[in-house]
């Protein structure tokens, strides 16, 4: 049966068949996409970290001597120790920018706790200071293997070569930056091995006193400008640089014995360090690290991807494979009935659409395997783009695809079987029934409102209740694709309500200059007369310890002071309790969430800098760069160190850059390049929004045209006989329009209140504390994603009114044949 | 000849469409027989039961009270596998509009029942129905009276010994009509149990036995005297 009978059968459905297997090829590549690039993430990123930063925990403390630790081996709990030393510390590039960068000591050893993964390598240059540059970092500076790069502060820096290019799994925090003193592109981690960064420190420090000699007043600015920098100057000038950096740490990195958890280590540790009287910073337990968390953020998000949008798309297989199905059945059903009549048996007729279907499963199958391929390439190259990680494999899960194809496999042979069960139903009889609809009556109070109705009205209800379940496939896949416009849509908000929340009044700026010293009010007057400068804001920065009201919880702040007279309000800061913007009061602080939560403090709270009280007056949620903004009579307040700083917007960065130069400019940030870099990663999301959008209206257009033949076959006399009767196309169009419309209506009012709930439940559940989607509702949304339904809902109709153009009314209206 | 071995008896047959007020006696109270090798023809006019009471002969449709027995089988009680291998291997119909498979070949339509794929003998019979070259036509190239002839060979490749015909000759002209008669001459005279139905008087002359319904009843049953061929039929 199935010899005879799959070929004419393939060939009379193709287009169905077409249809089914594009769904099920897009259902077979997502879930192989993203499984496969979840199970890469876990078990690379996993491994990767496990060869490259097999650390538990890390301690950062104040300078000291590492021989002062020499037994902390001995602590319980504690596997390996490793000390490090770092600095932050700025670079000047060959453009003339000063960029920021973090630097570690590392080992050269297989014994390392945290090992760099060399990308890209020669031997050290030799007489020289050489360094490995973080992959990313070099990628968004023009950094090469065999290029010079000069590190130091101010006017002081010292010649360097890089001749690695690295990964390491702590990178992607610096890849995330919260760092103001760079934006994100021109931030990132330098490695040094010892002995060099001894070289390079012993250099620097003897350029650093020969200018402190020469200028007493340049040390004050400089132990504000660079006390983020971790290196106590007045050791380094005070002492031998070179002994001091070979013999001192501020980083311990510890590895825990097997069977230690790592917040017992990390407790033992605090307790170790403690009584060493070491000025403990933070200790931090691997799991907890920000890059651990935040590659467990994307792969949350991923999952709740992968759940959401494969399952879906299975689920819009069988739903359009059950449909195709039944449509098939219909069609065929005398034909059915002429097989039946001579003998053939029921399950052997199923066995042809089993074999339809197997057919069709293998050929989504292999193409679905072959999209889920490229997906998955082109999701690792977006995770290795977004994030410092060495090459993620972009091949396919063998199991994962397998399991992804037998799934369609699986499930579209019950939902075949499923659907085949009505051809237990047919019988020999049905061999000589037409497909058109046997009349059927309506209820009785309908049946009095229809006799009264136009003539319009009284042909559309009757064509609906002829075939009422065509109807409400037909609104089905209206409602079906209208929620998934609507989600679409909704995430598109939701993801620039997002983007809004990383920028900030200080991001929306070209760049924030800090200066070697204090401005006055002349040199800005200043350089706001320049012709490239388009805007310019004097803000003052700060970066003080704040605590809690009892001086428990602490953490720090990098505030920036507004002139309350010209700048209270401030753009894009969503609060806390909407998505309103936030005004710097005279007196009080805005913190941001993250330090808000770290404190343990709320809106209406009081904090302590410097020993002042001071009122949280709101909670902002931005989370990039995060900046508290206050006041300059609140600044003042609080009697705090401070560094000039100036916001500019401006039409020429070189000659601005060159103009600075000569004023006293310590560090320019191009801000706008993180607001840049920012928008850049969050549409790359877009093409997601605009597949499912595509993918959503092209199903409702298959479908829907599928139904609107299916009307016509069952329909074909009635209309025809209407035509005879000097019914134009036009006329017919107009009846048909009015259940079109109908379904729009139907599907809408339910697309809406439920488009909206799911959106809101997925949000909640993709977000983390530290990226919230936030839901916002907006009619304008229903309104887009019921005027693109609309369009397909005419399309289809057009090509319904073709058909019947097409028609011959002789044949269709002729005794039944 | 054809007062051998019944082949085919139904007892107090009853079917029934509607319900209430609007109920209908397709066939009441029918009882016939059909003997083996006989060319019965049952006559009616539209709405007599000729055609319900073939179809339930054919296991076509099913009966609401009464027997159908063929070769002393009721199968009126046969459950769905039963029927299916009735239809298969006990009866061959051919119908009013040839109920051909129109996404298939001439050749495709006759091998089509399980149990009579094989090749030749498809072959052999639509070189018997005079079809010899047309095997990979289509159903809708052909002309009325070629796609009848289809039927016929799709119903003769089943090997089963009776033949049911639903108003064979209803949607041909006079020209394909007759062939079409002829053919069924010649497949009665080679032994085989015909039982036709028809509104056409001049067709059941053609009959050993005719039995004419009127409203659901058997009206009349006469022998055929004055049996003629198929080339004298006039309608």
């Amino acid at each position: 049966m199935i010899s005879l009978m799959l070929k004419p059968f393939f060939k009379r459905f193709i287009g169905l068949f077409i249809s089914m297997a594009f769904v099920a090829t897009l259902a077979v590549a997502l879930l192989s996409a993203f499984a496969s690039t979840i199970y890469n993430l876990e078990t690379t990123f996993a491994n990767y970290l496990l060869e490259n930063g097999n650390v538990n925990v890390i301690a950062s403390i104040g300078f000291a001597d590492k021989e002062k630790f020499a037994d902390i081996t001995e602590v319980e709990g504690v596997a390996n120790v490793e000390y490090r030393l770092t600095m932050n510390a700025f670079l000047k590039k060959s453009d003339g920018r000063t960029i920021t960068s973090g630097i570690f000591t590392t080992k050269d050893d297989d014994s390392a706790i945290i090992k760099l993964y060399v990308v890209e390598g020669v031997e050290s240059f030799s007489d020289r200071i050489n360094v490995s540059v973080v992959r990313k970092f070099a990628e968004n500076n023009g950094f090469e293997v065999g290029n010079k790069i000069t590190i130091g502060y101010s006017d002081c820096f010292v010649d360097c070569y890089i001749n690695q290019i690295v990964e390491v799994p702590e990178a992607i925090q610096a890849r995330t930056n919260n760092y103001v003193w760079s934006d994100n592109s021109d931030f990132g981690y330098i490695y040094i091995d010892e002995s060099q960064m001894a070289m390079l420190v012993d250099r620097l420090a003897e350029m650093l006193k020969e200018k402190t000699d020469e200028d007493p007043a340049f040390l004050d600015y400089l132990i504000q400008s660079v006390t983020k920098a971790g290196i106590n100057i007045f050791d380094i000038l005070n002492t031998d640089a070179k002994s001091f950096t070979e013999r001192a740490t501020n980083q311990i990195l510890i590895t825990a014995k097997d069977g230690y958890s790592e917040e017992q280590v990390a407790a033992n540790v605090q307790t170790y360090l403690e009584s060493k009287s070491a000025t403990i910073n933070s200790i931090t337990e691997n799991n907890k690290l920000f890059y651990y968390v935040y590659i467990e953020n994307v792969i949350k998000q991923l999952r709740v991807m992968v759940i959401f949008l494969p399952v879906f798309f299975y689920l819009i297989t069988m739903i359009v494979i059950g449909l195709f199905i039944n449509q098939i059945i219909k069609v065929m059903t005398p034909q059915i009935g002429i097989m039946t009549s001579i003998g053939v048996g029921h399950w052997d007729i199923i066995s042809v659409f089993i074999a339809f279907t197997l057919l069709m499963s293998t050929v989504s199958g292999i193409l679905g395997t072959g999209f889920g391929v490229l997906l998955t390439r082109a999701l690792a190259i977006v995770m290795r783009r977004v994030y410092s990680i060495p090459t993620i494999p972009f091949s396919v899960q063998p199991l994962i695809a397998v399991t992804s194809v037998l799934a369609l496999t699986i499930f579209a042979m019950l939902t075949a079987i499923i659907s085949c069960r009505q051809i237990f139903k047919i019988t020999p009889k049905d061999a000589t029934i037409s497909n058109e609809a046997k009349r059927k009556s309506l209820p009785l109070k309908l049946e009095a409102f229809v006799d009264r109705a136009p003539l319009a009205i009284k042909l559309s209800i009757n064509s609906i209740a002829q075939n009422t379940r065509r109807f409400l496939v037909s609104v089905f896949s209206i409602f079906s694709s209208l929620v998934i416009i609507i989600l679409s849509c909704f995430f598109y908000i939701s993801k620039n309500e997002l983007m809004s929340q990383t920028v900030d009044r200080r991001l929306s700026f070209d760049v924030q200059v800090y200066m070697t010293s204090i401005v006055d009010d002349e040199t800005v007057e200043d350089i706001r007369s320049q012709t490239f400068v388009k805007e310019l804001i004097n803000c003052d920065y700060a970066y003080v310890e704040v605590a809690d009201a009892s001086g428990k919880s602490k953490s720090y702040l990098e505030c920036l002071a507004f002139d309350e007279a010209s700048d209270t309000e401030l753009i894009i800061i969503p609060s806390e309790n909407g998505n309103g913007n936030l005004k710097i009061q005279q007196k009080g602080i805005i913190l941001p969430k993250s330090t808000a939560e770290e404190l343990g403090v709320k809106k209406g709270d009081n904090v302590l800098i410097n020993g002042n009280s001071v009122k949280v007056n709101d909670v902002s949620f931005q989370y990039f760069h995060p900046i508290t903004y206050l006041s300059k009579t609140q600044f003042e307040a609080l009697g705090v160190s401070y560094v000039s700083s100036i916001l500019a917007n401006v039409t020429d960065e070189t000659e601005f850059l060159d103009y600075m130069s000569d004023k006293n400019a310590s560090i320019s940030v191009f801000t706008s390049n993180l607001s840049r870099d920012i928008h850049t990663t969050f549409n790359s999301i877009d093409v997601f929004v605009y597949v499912m959008i595509a993918f959503s209206l092209a199903i409702s257009f298959i479908i829907l045209t599928i139904m609107g033949q299916n009307a016509l076959i069952e329909q074909k006399r009635q209309l025809s006989e209407l035509r005879l009767i000097g019914f134009a196309v036009n006329d017919i169009s107009n009846l048909w329009l009015l259940q079109s419309v109908a379904q729009i209506i139907i599907a809408a009012v339910l697309a809406i209140p439920i488009g909206a709930l799911t959106s809101s439940i997925l949000f909640t559940l993709a977000s983390s504390a530290s990226q919230t989607y936030p839901f916002v509702f907006s009619w304008t949304v229903n309104g887009f994603a019921l005027g693109f339904i609309a369009l397909i809902v005419l399309a289809s109709h057009v090509i319904s009114m073709l058909t019947i153009k097409r028609w011959n009314l002789a044949d269709n209206t002729r005794a039944r044949e | 000849m054809f007062m051998e071995k019944v082949l085919i008896e139904t007892k107090n047959l009853i079917k029934t469409y509607g319900e209430g007020e609007g109920l209908t006696y397709a066939l009441n109270d029918v009882s016939i027989k059909v003997y083996e090798h006989e060319f019965l023809v049952i006559l009616g006019s539209s709405g007599s039961g000729k055609t319900t009471l073939l179809n339930m002969i054919g296991a076509i449709d099913k009966v609401d009270k009464g027997e159908i027995l063929v070769h002393g089988n009721d199968i009126a009680k046969y459950n769905d596998k039963q029927l299916t291998l009735y239809r298969r291997n006990t009866v061959g119909f051919v119908y009013q509009f040839f109920n051909l498979i129109n996404d298939i070949t001439v050749y495709q339509n006759v091998i089509i029942a399980p149990g009579s794929r094989k090749k030749e003998r498809a072959f052999a019979l639509l070189e018997r129905v005079g079809l010899q070259g047309k095997e990979n036509k289509y159903p809708r190239q052909l002309s009325g009276g070629q796609q009848q002839r289809v039927a016929i060979a799709r119903a003769l490749n089943k090997q089963s010994d009776i033949l049911l015909c639903d108003e064979p000759t209803g949607a041909l002209d006079d020209a394909s009509g007759k062939a079409v008669l002829k053919l069924l001459e010649e497949i009665h005279n080679e032994g085989k149990t015909i039982v036709l139905v028809t509104h056409t008087r001049e067709i059941a002359q053609m009959a050993n036995r005719i039995i004419t319904m009127r409203d659901g009843k058997i009206a009349k049953e006469e022998f055929n005297d004055h049996i003629i061929k198929a080339e004298e039929v006039i309608w």
